[in-house]
């Protein structure tokens, strides 16, 4: 596939100035947009760089291969072409939830892309497993999740969202054009889901070389400290920053902390080279 | 602010459950009709202790993002967890004050209609397994009438070249030309060649015979000469 191809399939969206890259990459759930409150602040000196995987917001859902993604590889798969496809290397992946397993395959990988991962409530394994590993949830918790989102399939609306974009001379639809935000093709949703709560990625953790920050919030139902932690003794070389930020989605509810964890650990990262910076 | 309704018994007596939940989770207000639908006391909690774990899940991936970046959810299936440990089935509308940097949510509990909802969804699966299948069916048949298809095609040509071969040729008694297209006189190897007959070269033993004689060549050998005229 060539570049241009692959920047169009996942709606790839570059901004702001400076040698290194920030890829940003949304979880399970949302799409890019979910960077809008952190990305800006980082403009000034990195460029930055978001993308929607396939199947998410506005890529292209044709593209979507149920092979491809049956197993968090294909979205692996997905980072490691996007960045390739802008000419990047050693960038700084920040990946939130899911997307912090997904960076740390495709850094496995692909180590000479990524320079430093930044993982915002990461999990490697959401289910419990005994003996000693709590990951938060049983597998009956996963299958009323597929059944809530079941019950909610509004996402279907996501399918209009490009059509609605042309009619800007009707500014009502703008209004449905925002809540289908977070849409999602239902059966790709599932798919995603299984593949996001059902993976189990403990092992994969040793097999990491680049250096990582572990955004930790007070309180994350989904990706309870303990987690966190785990992430961290398993992670060679990896910083441990527990947040006051409480919730899973610490980029939305409290962006200015992100931000400053997020300054803070490059700051500190001696070896990134960040021009035009002062 | 106090963990109760700010409008007090007005609030109270509404018939839908409703409270103010912070972005950071904590629920800062609630209504008489959410605690006696609930179970939950009056006291400051976090929105996690109203909800099942697969909630608990739903909310932090994919509702609070939505919420936060659109402001507005309308008629999400939630289950909420009751004091009790039981499961309440309820629709939500929720609306964010972005100036106080938290949301409303009204709440319908929805048990006999998310019965009957259970029972359509259990069918549509069904019908979507069925349709799936059927597909499936269509697809194999569409392969085997190409390949039927490509069958006739060969067939057909087979059996104009049949057709040809069982032509009368009218052949001239003297020079032996035959009256091949459009009623041309012409050679018999030029019918043959612009009828699709497949013609390779060789050398009949007779002529090898009259031709090769003083050279003493085998006629299989590659380097016989040019056949005269």
């Amino acid at each position: 596939m060539d570049p241009a191809s692959i920047l169009r399939r996942n709606f790839v969206n570059a901004s702001g100035r400076g040698k290194t890259a920030l890829v940003m990459a949304h979880g399970f759930g949302c799409d890019q947009k979910v960077w809008r409150f952190v990305a800006p602040a980082f403009e000034d000196d990195f460029r930055v760089v978001r993308f929607d995987y396939v199947g998410a917001g506005r890529s292209e859902t044709a593209a979507y291969d149920p092979g491809r993604y049956a197993s968090l590889e294909g979205y692996a798969d997905d980072v490691i072409e996007v960045i390739t496809a802008a000419g990047l290397r050693e960038v700084v992946f920040v990946g939130h939830s899911v997307s912090g397993i997904v960076g740390v395959l495709a850094a496995i990988r692909r180590p000479e892309l990524f320079g430093r991962l930044i993982l915002v409530g990461p999990s490697p394994r959401y289910l419990n497993e005994a003996p000693g590993y709590v990951g938060g949830f049983e597998r009956p918790d996963i299958e009323g999740l597929l059944d809530l989102m079941e019950k909610n399939p509004s996402g279907w609306a996501g399918f209009l969202a490009p059509i609605v974009m042309k009619n800007a001379d009707r500014p009502e639809l703008k209004a449905e054009l925002e809540s289908s935000f977070c849409a999602m093709d239902p059966a790709v949703a599932r798919q995603f889901a299984r593949v996001t709560f059902l993976s189990d990625n403990r092992d994969d953790l040793a097999k990491v070389t680049t250096p990582a920050l572990i955004l930790q919030c007070a309180d994350d139902s989904v990706a309870p400290e303990a987690v966190g932690r785990f992430m961290a003794a398993r992670l060679a070389g990896s910083t441990y920053h527990a947040m006051r930020a409480t919730g899973h989605c610490p980029h939305l509810s409290h962006p200015e902390e992100t931000i400053a964890a997020i300054r803070g650990y490059l700051a500190g990262a001696g070896a990134m080279p960040t021009e035009g910076n002062a | 602010m106090s963990a109760t309704s700010p409008a007090g018994t007005e609030l109270d007596a509404v018939p839908c459950g409703w409270l103010r939940v912070a972005d950071d989770g904590r629920i800062l207000a609630t209504n008489a009709t959410l605690r006696a639908l609930t179970g939950a006391a009056a006291g400051p909690t976090q929105i996690e202790t109203l909800l099942t774990p697969a909630s608990r899940i739903y909310y932090q991936v994919s509702l609070f993002p939505s919420l936060r970046l659109t402001g507005a959810m309308d008629e999400i299936y939630l289950t909420l967890r009751h004091a009790d440990g039981g499961e309440i089935p309820v629709l939500l509308n929720m609306r964010r004050r972005a100036d106080e940097g938290c949301s409303d949510w009204a709440v319908v509990r929805i048990e006999q209609r998310g019965r009957w909802e259970a029972e359509l969804l259990h069918a549509k699966r069904i019908a979507e397994d069925e349709s799936r299948a059927s597909a499936r069916k269509s697809e194999e048949l569409s392969a085997a009438k190409q390949e039927l298809e490509s069958t006739l095609a060969e067939l057909k040509e087979s059996n104009w070249m049949l057709r040809k071969a069982a032509e009368v040729l009218p052949t001239c008694m003297y020079c032996h030309r035959v009256k091949g297209d459009r009623a041309q006189w012409q050679s018999a190897i030029e019918y043959l060649k612009t009828n699709a007959i497949f013609l390779s070269h060789g050398c009949c033993p007779d002529c090898t015979a009259r031709f090769f004689a003083d050279f003493g060549l085998d006629p299989d050998d590659k380097k016989i000469p040019t056949p005269p005229g």
